[in-house]
């Protein structure tokens, strides 16, 4: 069995009379953790909370064994942390952002703080454009520039908030690359609604719902969440209008003489319809509403 | 603290290249330059450099405080909104580096703005050889008032950025930083106590003066109270720097910003709350001495003139001579003997002599060559003597007093009389010397009837009832040379005659004589002064033997003190005028004649506003324009006489100055006033010509 790094326990926020996250426990070990969650779910707020941004409203953070509040400077240079929304200053070129950022990490030794930056710099493959000043490089260069700042010392948990949000098919490919470059004795914790990316590089994942845990596992056990609920069938456009109105449906694909309907049943949805494997999708489509019609 | 370099440069070089930040202050070096060649390819008439450098400080100091306060704001906002606030958060950098190299990057955006001003008054000043000697005095108090604006302004509003989470705090500092421009500019000629506590509240230091920092004569008095002000900015700022570290996330601790940062709020926070006391106790003394003198004067006094006119004393006695001992034994204290001789001159017999004497200078010995008793309620002295002195008898006084004689205006921001180290001017409306009859030391204001808060005037004028010899003695050295109106007969002694009365002011005062008249001025601006004294000595002789007048010129000239002059001062004679006076032509009621004399006149001695080559016609016209209803064609009359004078003018000029004399002196036998008719007195003189040359 693996040693835990980072440990949660009875962690909760509440902003002011909104309960954002419920009492919640929960170990992360070394791997990347897929946090998946609909908007609102409680994602950020958990990540902040992990960041160290703000404080537990209840309960206690451990990272690397370090309490995150009493302990917060231990806890946080064992840290790497990129947040979903955050521009980053467009004057400076990438080099000097991580130089920049590597020195608030506490990396003073300039020497050592200059191979650093340079190590981040090619992870992401930004070495050749981190002379640049940062206002023109693309949306997908300031997300690489901002996971590279968060790979900066190598901490031995790194939190991404969304990092694939607004990249492009082959920037997230090679975002899912450099994740999976990562070595073994590392947490992720990777936040993101976009399933394929789980699929790509988690080891684990956890789903959040209205601020709860609902879900820890692996990936097979999430996809097992569906298991023999999962139905295809192919409709004609008033059956599927019918289905969608009364069913739930996970996907849905025209065809020339109607449609051809994924979707998810306790019983057989419709004449014709037959059973289909479950994938992570459907696990987690299943994990959020409970109940199945 | 080793994250304290990396942050700050950072911080700078993200100054540095956000264009924004750099505009300003780009703009005010220039401002600064346009300063200094303005005035040295135009000086402003009578303004000295620092007068000019201290008018535009005035402006270019709180538009540096307010970029500064908007900077604390900026960069404290920028990075909530950018979201680099919460990556930041997770960086394990201790806050007092990541807010303190914001707090350092602000200050020295400040000094950005301070070392060039300071710089180009170095340079600029160094430039007038007459001003060195009070330049390191001039650079220390720039670097006072504009360092202490800009560094308390961008704490507070780093102050400000913390505690207003939202844009708001963008509108907060402006409208914090409006309020001592308000009440610096405020149209009220005399600021009220409420905005007396906003200058004293306010980042730069506006408890001494009114409107203008510096003077010609006086230079900047009272620079250690604008030290201690500033100090006390200072610390606030500091203070608020501090608290702002204490404040910001009070969670994001370290186990050393625990111990630390609450011992140095606390550290800052006491002294600077001493200096505030200290400085705010400094003003409320002036504030309350002024106040007390108004309330005195409301209710203290009997005579009350109404208007700025001078009026005569009302004095049975005439003061035949004055002797003085003047001894300043400390700070404002003024210690004297005084030794009066004084006849009865507008009585048959009486037994009671009346004086003025500043009322807080305590008399402790009055005694007299014949028994007395006195009295005294507040500036009046009452004197009996038991028995009654006869008309032409002498009645020798001796006082011998001591006191305090700074005396204020404006609410108390700026002085009227003081007497230190750096200067002293004890002017004769505050009756520093027994002064004969009962006056009115100052003056409260009343608009419609009602009291009009506690404005008051420099000092009623008084003309003396006759002239009286005076010779004062200085025991002690003065600071610079004094000056009264009577000449120095040996060191620290003057003596002469006088009917204007005494002041005395010492400084930093250069004079000279020219003309047989003393002129006296500061020394960069002697030589214009003198120059200015020289064209009016001029225009003197000119006018006495144009027009055949008896004009006289003063014996002193020099802005020192002039409360008293006589309201033609020329024809009347005066003791003391201001040098860059232009001696008018007398005044004539007929306008024909009035734009004939000063159509001449300028003629002779320019203004810059003279039109070269206009012809009497056109000045005529000109001057009816200006009389209300704009141009209106000449009357058939006074077109004669235009026609008639500018043909006289064609023969020759002097012929035009021969017959604007003859007819002034026509005006002048007739005493017709605006009735005089100049074109039947021209034909007249033409005729009596005519018949002269039959």
């Amino acid at each position: 069995m693996q040693p835990t790094l980072v440990e949660l326990a009875g962690v909760a926020k509440t902003y002011r009379r909104k309960q954002a996250l419920h009492p919640l426990d929960l170990e992360l070990r070394p791997g990347i953790t897929g946090l998946l969650g609909p908007n609102g779910a409680g994602k950020t707020t958990l990540l902040s909370t992990l960041a160290t941004v703000q404080r537990p409203s209840r309960g206690a953070i451990r990272i690397c064994g370090w309490d995150t509040v009493s302990h917060g400077r231990e806890a946080r240079s064992a840290l790497g942390y990129m947040p979903q929304r955050v521009e980053l200053p467009g004057q400076l070129t990438g080099r000097e952002f991580l130089h920049y950022a590597a020195s608030m990490k506490g990396l003073a030794e300039p020497k050592a703080r200059g191979t650093e930056v340079e190590r981040v710099l090619a992870e992401v493959n930004l070495a050749d454009r981190a002379g640049d000043r940062i206002r023109g490089y693309s949306g997908g260069m300031k997300q690489r520039l901002g996971i590279a700042q968060a790979l900066l010392g190598d901490p031995p948990f790194a939190v991404f908030d969304e990092p694939t949000a607004g990249l492009d098919p082959s920037e997230r490919i090679r975002f899912r690359n450099l994740l999976r470059r990562r070595t073994a004795d590392r947490i992720v914790l990777l936040s993101t609604h976009i399933v394929s990316d789980i699929e790509a590089v988690c080891d684990e994942v956890v789903v959040l719902h209205e601020g709860r845990l609902r879900f820890r596992g692996s990936l097979e056990e999430l996809a097992a969440e569906a298991a023999g609920r999962v139905w295809e069938a192919e409709v004609d456009e008033d059956q599927a209008d019918a289905l969608y109105a009364e069913r739930l449906v996970i996907a849905g694909v025209r065809q020339d003489t109607g449609m051809r309907l994924r979707l998810l049943a306790d019983d057989r949805p419709a004449a014709g319809a037959r059973t289909a494997a479950p994938t992570l999708e459907d696990g987690y489509v299943a994990v959020l509403k409970g109940t199945v019609r | 603290m080793k994250q304290l370099k990396p942050a700050l440069g950072m911080e700078l070089l993200l100054l540095a290249r956000g264009k924004g930040w750099l505009l300003p202050v780009l703009l005010h070096a220039a401002y600064w330059l346009f300063v200094a060649d303005r005035y040295e390819l135009r000086p402003p008439e009578g303004l000295t450099r620092m007068v000019s450098y201290y008018d535009s400080l005035l402006i270019a100091m709180p538009a540096a405080a307010l970029f500064c306060g908007l900077l604390g704001v900026f960069v404290l906002q920028r990075d909530k909104h950018n979201g680099l606030h919460r990556l930041a958060l997770s960086w394990s950098v201790a806050k007092t580096p990541w807010l303190g190299s914001k707090w350092l990057a602000v200050q020295l955006y400040g000094l950005a703005f301070v070392l060039p001003a300071v710089l180009l008054q170095a340079v600029w000043f160094l430039v007038d050889e007459a001003d060195t000697d009070r330049l390191p005095a001039y650079l220390c108090y720039t670097l006072l008032q504009m360092g202490g604006a800009v560094s308390f302004s961008g704490s507070l509003g780093f102050l400000i950025g913390l505690l207003v989470r939202s844009r708001l705090a963008y509108l907060v500092l402006p409208l914090l930083w409006l309020v001592p421009i308000y009440v610096e500019t405020s149209f009220h000629s005399s600021p009220s106590q409420m905005s007396v506590f906003w200058r004293w509240a306010a980042p730069y230091d506006l408890t001494q003066f009114h409107y203008q920092i510096a003077s010609n004569l006086w230079g900047i008095r009272g620079i250690p109270v604008t030290a201690l002000h500033q100090l006390f900015v200072w610390l606030a700022g500091l203070t608020a720097g501090a608290w702002s570290l204490l404040l910001y996330r009070k969670d994001r601790v370290t186990p050393r910003e625990r111990r630390g940062l609450p011992l140095l709020a606390a550290a800052l926070l006491l002294p600077a709350v001493i200096a505030g006391a200290c400085s705010l106790d400094e003003l409320s003394g002036r504030l309350i001495r002024y106040l007390d003198t108004a309330s005195f004067t409301r209710t203290g006094t009997s005579q009350q003139p109404d208007d700025y006119a001078a009026i005569p004393v009302e004095s049975e006695f005439r003061v035949r001579e004055t002797e003085l001992t003047l001894r300043f034994p400390g700070t404002n204290e003024l210690a004297a003997d005084a030794s009066l001789l004084l006849e009865l001159t507008e009585r048959e017999e009486a037994s009671s002599v009346v004086l003025t004497l500043y009322r807080r200078l305590e008399v402790s010995e009055l005694t007299a060559d014949r028994p007395i008793e006195w009295s005294r309620e507040g500036d009046v002295l009452r004197v009996k003597t038991r028995t009654p002195v006869r008309q032409g008898e002498r009645l020798r006084l001796r006082l011998v007093y001591r006191g305090p004689v700074d005396e204020y205006r404006d609410e108390g921001l700026t002085a009227y009389s003081f007497a230190d180290r750096q200067a002293v001017h004890l002017p004769k409306p505050l009756a520093w010397y027994p002064q004969p009859g009962e006056r009115m030391i100052t003056k409260t204001f009343d608009h419609n009837g009602a009291y009009y808060g506690v404005q008051m005037q420099p000092g009623s004028a008084y003309i003396e009832p006759g002239e009286s010899h005076y010779k004062v003695r200085l025991l002690d050295g003065m600071p610079g040379q004094a000056v009264l109106p009577i000449p120095m007969t040996e060191p620290g002694v003057y003596e002469g005659d006088s009917s204007f009365g005494l002041f005395l002011a010492a400084g930093r005062f250069a004079e000279r004589e020219t003309g047989g008249v003393r002129v006296v001025s500061q020394p960069e601006r002697l030589a214009a002064d003198v120059r200015s004294v020289e064209s009016q000595l001029d225009a003197i002789a000119f006018l006495n033997e144009w027009l055949g007048l008896s004009y006289k010129p003063s014996r002193l000239y020099s802005e020192l003190i002039l409360e008293g002059a006589p309201l033609d001062p020329y024809r009347e004679g005066s003791e003391l005028l201001y040098p860059f006076y232009r001696v008018p032509v007398p005044e004539v009621e007929e306008l024909r004649l009035r734009v004939l004399l000063n159509w001449l006149y300028e003629k002779r001695l320019p203004t810059p506003r003279t039109r070269q080559g206009e012809s009497y016609t056109d000045a005529y016209a000109q001057m009816l324009s200006l009389q209300g209803g704009g141009p209106r064609p000449l009357t058939a009359e006074e077109e004669a006489f235009a026609r008639a004078v500018d043909e006289t003018a064609g023969e020759g000029e002097d012929k035009a100055y021969q017959l604007a004399a003859s007819l002034y002196r026509a005006y002048e036998e007739a005493g017709t006033g605006e009735a005089f008719d100049p074109l039947a007195a021209l034909r007249r003189q033409e005729a009596a010509g005519k018949g002269g040359a039959r």
